[in-house]
């Protein structure tokens, strides 16, 4: 019974290792993106947004795992 | 970030200046102000031997990140097609000719295959095309799994547009 809690402990951390990565590159990339277009003096609103939700979505993500450390020992 | 090893053509005889046309690609001009701010200052060149509109074909089931990779391959100017998962991947590359493909090879979460079916896929009906994997999950057996079914190279996210769009246009 400890085991299978181990083992689903494990792969919800493996699944907000996953998104987690993918966000940050969301947020480096359009930040990167926002860098360029503003330089040309454009309003690259759609990454700001794009970064902002996926920054959100960190902040979701570590609660999670916050939460997960709390309940697994 | 990840070692990147470049591609035909991505070598450099000089740096791209900022403002400075050095090229064109599908008859759009290039310049250098555009390869410096996003740091490509080491392969500035290769564009300018770029003549023909490319078209890539990129596969996540994350939306944001395909949304962040058609929009920063269409600054570079690349002809960007997109699939959130393997069906509409396959669909596509039976209708178009693709001078590479990224692909996130966990797919798993819309259809019931992944990423790793899709380089099999790849290989043996459009063995000219050069497959990229990314990768969230980045363990070395998954990297050899991945470099036995044809993938040419293979990136774990996070990793910097600069080094995916360096390893794409080495490939054009």
């Amino acid at each position: 019974m400890k085991d299978l809690a181990e083992d689903s402990a494990t792969a919800e951390r493996r699944r907000i290792a996953h998104d987690l990565s993918n966000q940050i590159m969301v947020v480096q990339g359009n930040l990167d993106l926002l860098r360029m277009k503003l330089e040309r003096e454009e309003r690259p609103w759609g990454n700001l947004e794009l970064a902002s939700d996926a920054v959100e979505r960190c902040r979701v993500l570590t609660e999670r795992l916050s939460a997960l450390c709390r309940e697994t020992p | 970030m990840p070692k990147i090893r470049a591609g035909r053509g991505a070598s450099v005889s000089r740096e791209p200046v900022p403002g400075q046309e050095i090229g064109s690609l599908a008859g759009q001009a290039i310049t250098g102000h555009e390869l410096c701010t996003l740091g490509f200052r080491s392969w500035g060149s290769s564009y300018r031997e770029k003549r023909l509109l490319r078209r890539i074909l990129i596969v996540d089931d994350e939306q944001a990140v395909l949304a962040t990779l058609r929009d920063f391959f269409t600054e570079l100017k690349l002809e960007v097609d997109c699939a959130s998962g393997f069906d509409e991947a396959l669909s596509k590359l039976s209708r178009n000719k693709y001078a590479a493909v990224l692909a996130d090879i966990q797919l798993s979460r819309i259809g019931d295959t992944d990423g790793l079916d899709l380089a099999d896929f790849v290989a043996e009906r459009w063995p000219e095309t050069p497959l990229i994997v990314l990768t969230a999950y980045g363990s070395h057996r998954v990297e050899r799994e991945a470099r036995s079914r044809g993938a040419k190279f293979f990136l774990h996210k996070p990793v910097r547009l600069e080094d995916i769009g360096q390893i794409v246009v080495g490939l054009l």
